[in-house]
């Protein structure tokens, strides 16, 4: 092969693909093993440019980041556990509560039913008077009347 | 110049499956490789750092089921590779969440260089370079530029990116081919 490699004989070099004569050649030829050398400085440059970033980055050294998933089984039954505990008493509370407002209405009820008794008139204000001249209840009996009668 | 090493690769399944065990060791030693490939392909920190504790997560929970078939490299690199072909189409279909796309501090590129002991102007050239590169790199279709990221950054050999990717290894060279010749016209153009 005497001929310069082309463009493409190149990119297949990079690629892998090297067959005999143009290993031949690009040994032979200064001028095409220059270009080589160029592709390949650059890509090397390209390498180490990807790998200096990546290493200038905090989340490159696993001990920054990475959270072992032992440790994610811990933390979540202890967030477990936590979570239990401040949202248990809840409930318990709730139904303590619930039975006091219970007790608290019976016994509002049974007040306002001894006030509603004490309050309450067994004849309109104007009449009140004639109550006491009355006895309630002593009134004459139908025997009483019988007698009357006769 | 390195040959792209291209002979059979046959991984002994006891060890592998041995190295799996210690998992802390094996986060310690691949979580850089795994978090690099997918800055490199998102070129998105958070992103980046989230993909990489998936997949030791996900890596976590099917160590059971591992048998040793690949090394725990290729393995990882395998969910790696899955993990970022589904967060790309996920940023897809949201349309309406442009992602930060970042770029490498191409500043840090002269610098390394020049610690190195490169002239200033061989550093800025380097620089120009580089960003050509990953100006092509950006535009490359999902399956070259994967590859392309396997190749040259992650330094897999043919064989090793076709088990990581489920391509076959004519399929992983064509697609090497037309990235680089992709980044080779526009190295041209920048040269």
């Amino acid at each position: 092969m005497n001929e310069h490699l082309s463009p493409e004989d190149m990119s297949r070099w990079f690629a892998g693909e090297r067959r005999g004569e143009v290993q031949r050649h690009a040994g032979e030829c200064e001028a095409c093993s220059a270009r080589l050398d160029r592709m390949e400085s650059a890509l090397a440059e390209f390498r180490g440019s990807v790998h200096d970033w990546s290493a200038a980055q905090p989340a490159a050294a696993p001990q920054n980041v990475w959270r072992p998933p032992v440790r994610h089984l811990v933390r979540t039954w202890i967030l477990a556990a936590a979570s239990l505990l401040i949202l248990a008493p809840g409930p318990v509370w709730w139904h303590f509560r619930q039975q006091a407002r219970a007790v608290e209405i019976a016994r509002a009820d049974a007040l306002l039913q001894q006030v509603d008794a004490e309050i309450s008139r067994a004849v309109p204000r104007t009449m009140e008077p004639l109550v006491s001249l009355v006895t309630w209840g002593s009134g004459p009996t139908d025997e009483s009347q019988k007698k009357e009668m006769q | 110049m390195e040959p792209v090493v291209t002979t059979r690769w046959a991984p002994n399944a006891v060890e592998q499956t041995r190295e799996i065990e210690d998992f802390d060791a094996v986060v310690r030693l691949y979580w850089p490789r795994v978090f690099r490939y997918a800055l490199a392909s998102l070129r998105d920190r958070d992103a980046a750092e989230s993909l990489a504790q998936d997949c030791f997560l996900k890596a976590y929970r099917a160590r059971a089921g591992f048998r040793g078939e690949a090394s725990a490299s290729t393995w990882l690199m395998q969910i790696a590779v899955n993990l970022v072909r589904d967060s790309i189409r996920n940023r897809r279909l949201r349309f309406w969440n442009r992602t930060r796309a970042a770029a490498p501090d191409f500043d840090l590129v002269s610098q390394s260089l020049a610690d190195r002991g490169s002239s200033p102007e061989d550093a800025a050239a380097a620089k120009e370079r580089v960003a050509a590169i990953w100006s092509v790199v950006e535009t490359l279709p999902e399956r070259q530029r994967t590859v392309f990221l396997l190749r040259f950054v992650e330094d897999l050999d043919l064989l090793e990116i076709a088990a990581v990717t489920g391509l076959r290894e004519g399929t992983v060279k064509v697609h090497l081919f037309r990235a680089l010749e992709a980044v080779r016209k526009r190295m041209g153009e920048s040269q």
